[in-house]
């Protein structure tokens, strides 16, 4: 326990100077602007702002991206309240309540429960990711490649089956993301696949402009097609007014629970969240006296909701940081802004770079913080930032997404792949095909086949099936991908059921 | 199949590229006949795209060297390739049911995408243009000629925003971070 309060102190320590703070201010505002305007994701936040930590330090440019992270998962929740449009997915469950709340004349009340319980979520998701992250990648050091490829392919039948009903397609995009991924050179015997002739595919296809086109491009494009020049945003003249900080104690119950909810949903590849906010959100209403409230303005249901999504926050940092395993969207970009400055995430990470660690650790705590001071006094203007015209913010996003993969190795090979790939994000935003799991084959498939391929020549075939942890995590494999074929059939049957039934009076 | 493998690598990209559209085509047509697969037809062009890039990768792999080494291991660079093709495969049988069931959603309508593309395309000539015009003057002007395309009249705007815009990328991205943005062949005696 020493330990770890020692190495928070060093994390503490790597970013008490003006730089990183002057960065983390900057990802957490970038982040609160991306994530109030609606059709900006967190992922696509971040994805965007990569390029521009090219120059920095790993240090500075994690705990921006974070910064980023963080300050986008509270801003969703702006737009949410004041105009019942989540500016993320995540914040969808705060405008169940904030914005009920809002048509109350209790705005103010909304603003301040969501600010407070994202920064309370965020800092239990921080508490919880330290005395997790900490113990657990002491133990992944112990792994075998055998352990670590059935966690990985864990992994990515967790994420494909959490694609909730279009499983079979998130399936679908998670291969071809790893068939995608034995482009290039071959890690292990260094032999050409799949190049073409073209040398830029000698290292695969470069991971800014893939992310980049299929978070970022994919959905301006989609935005484009639907675009109507017509259509409004109706303002409202409300007074935001926030409540005084002793008003919030009263929630602590609420926060502590979705906050706690949400870090342990997203410890969980592919749950993030969405899923969690969903949960807490539920969870709350059971727990309530009141669950008839909720719906219709419940304080308890806006806290119940901002605090997970923030929670969620933690717990997806926590496979990221000690596997190398992201545990959600957001966080797959954070995996390959690692890599790009040339950090290898996983149990290593802990005992090679400390330093990036704990201070990424430590700027968990001081974005909130710093979130705190500027949604108490910026409200007014994050609501503004919902309005912000479309056919100003599209060309500048679809600008800065050229840029941001032009920068990186002034290659127009790049901006190819990131029009090519915001292409397909387009047609699978259209159709329905998670983009997610495309990126985690991306991301993973590299870590997956040099983990086989080193289980099979030290120990053979055999070596799949030797140690308990490898089998353990294959049943664990097997079964979350059984889980929503047998869900799908039992509802199923419900259904039939219900159809077979003569209908009653009352439907009469 | 060794041999078709080589043929196929030695193929030029363009040929695939012409080839997967042909394909694509083809099954546009192909599954407009049956009501079950027309009104999902897109979702299915999709999958099959992706099916052909796996069928693709999977011929190639015939091609691929494999040294003793590797070979004695049990585990070669054609491995993981034929491993994940033959999974997707699994997969787009499962994908393929469960799209074409009539409980599934069915295509989404095709908006505006003819303006989407062209914004797309657009951005393409603006890229090509890096190199003659600048980036500065080659990205104000596509950012202009959006704003237009979506129906933005206010000149003000039109005319600040690209100039923020061009600002915002000098300073940030060639002051601050040190990327240089290409100025173009036109006025490049300017930084001469």
């Amino acid at each position: 326990m020493s330990e770890i309060f020692r190495n928070l102190g060093l994390g503490f320590g790597t970013i008490a100077n003006v730089q990183s703070l002057i960065f983390i201010f900057i990802g957490m505002i970038v982040g609160i602007l991306g994530g109030a305007i609606p059709g900006i994701s967190p992922s696509m936040a971040v994805a965007l702002l990569l390029p521009i930590t090219y120059s920095l330090s790993p240090v500075v440019a994690m705990v921006m991206l974070m910064g980023i992270y963080i300050g986008a998962n509270y801003g969703g929740s702006i737009t949410a309240v004041a105009i019942n449009t989540p500016g993320t997915p995540s914040a969808t469950v705060t405008a169940f309540d904030g914005y009920p709340l809002l048509k109350k004349g209790r705005a103010g009340e909304a603003m301040g429960i969501s600010l407070w319980a994202s920064v309370f979520g965020g800092i239990i998701g921080a508490i919880i990711l330290i005395f997790f992250s900490v113990p657990l990648s002491k133990a992944a050091l112990k792994f075998w490649p055998s352990e670590y490829f059935a966690l990985c392919i864990m992994g990515l039948t967790t994420v494909a089956t959490l694609g909730g009903k279009h499983w079979q397609k998130a399936l679908v995009t998670c291969l071809f993301g790893l068939l995608l991924n034995t482009m290039g050179l071959d890690p292990t015997f260094g032999i050409k696949r799949f190049t073409f002739g073209v040398t830029k595919l000698f290292d695969g296809f470069e991971m800014v402009p893939v992310l980049i086109g299929l978070f970022a491009l994919g959905e301006v494009l989609n935005n484009l097609e639907h675009f109507d020049a017509k259509k409004k945003i109706e303002r409202e003249k409300i007074d935001y007014k926030l409540p005084k900080p002793s008003y919030y104690w009263k929630l602590k119950g609420p926060i502590a629970r979705a906050g706690l909810v949400g870090c342990l949903i997203g410890i969980f590849p592919g749950a993030g969240g969405t899923i969690a906010s969903f949960l807490a959100y539920d969870v709350e209403k059971r727990v309530s006296k009141n669950p008839a409230e909720f719906g219709q303005g419940a304080p308890a249901g806006v806290a119940a909701a901002e605090a997970s999504n923030s929670g969620s926050v933690g717990g997806a940092m926590v496979p990221l940081l000690t596997l190398g395993i992201p545990g959600s969207s957001t966080a797959a970009v954070l995996l390959s802004a690692l890599m790009i400055h040339n950090l290898n995430p996983g149990p290593k990470l802990f005992t090679e770079q400390p330093a990036l660690v704990y201070g990424l650790f430590a700027s968990m705590f001081i974005a909130n913080v710093f979130m705190l001071l500027v949604g108490t006094f910026g409200a007014k203007l994050w609501v503004r930032v919902g309005y912000i015209k479309k056919t100003i913010l599209y060309p500048l996003i679809f600008a800065f997404a050229i840029l941001g993969s032009y920068a990186i190795k002034k290659s127009m090979f790049d901006v190819g792949t990131c029009l090519v790939f915001g292409l397909i994000g387009w047609m699978f935003k259209k159709f329905d095909y998670p983009s997610s799991p495309l990126v985690l084959g991306l991301v993973l498939g590299k870590l997956i086949e040099t983990n086989y391929v080193q289980t099979l020549m030290v120990t053979g075939p055999v070596g799949f099936i030797q140690r308990p942890l490898t089998v353990i995590l294959f049943v664990i494999s097997i079964a979350a991908l059984a889980y929503p074929i047998i869900i799908a059939k039992v509802h199923a049957k419900k259904d039939a059921k219900k159809a077979a039934e003569p209908p009653t009076d009352d439907e009469d | 199949m060794a041999n078709f493998s080589k043929w196929l690598t030695n193929l030029s990209y363009w040929w695939i590229l012409a080839g997967f559209l042909a394909v694509m085509i083809g099954l546009y047509f192909l599954f407009g006949i049956w009501p079950r697969t027309k009104r999902v037809r897109v979702q299915l062009l999709c999958l099959c795209g992706m099916d052909y890039v796996t069928l693709l990768f999977y011929l190639l792999t015939f091609n691929l060297r494999v040294s003793k080494l590797a070979a004695e291991a049990g585990a070669t660079p054609r491995t993981m390739p034929r491993l994940w093709a033959l999974l997707m495969a699994l997969a787009s049988i499962g994908a393929f049911f469960a799209i074409i069931n009539p409980e599934n959603k069915p295509d989404e309508k095709f908006n505006r995408w003819v303006f989407a593309l062209l914004v797309g395309v657009g951005s393409i000539f603006s890229v090509i243009l890096f190199q003659y015009i600048g980036y500065y003057l080659s990205s104000a002007i596509f950012i202009l000629v959006v704003m237009i395309a979506m129906g933005e009249r206010n000149k003000l705007q039109l005319i600040l925003v690209p100039i923020i815009w061009c600002l915002f990328t000098y300073f940030v991205f060639y002051k601050m971070l040190f990327i240089k943005l290409p100025f173009g062949s036109l006025f490049s005696w300017l930084i001469k």
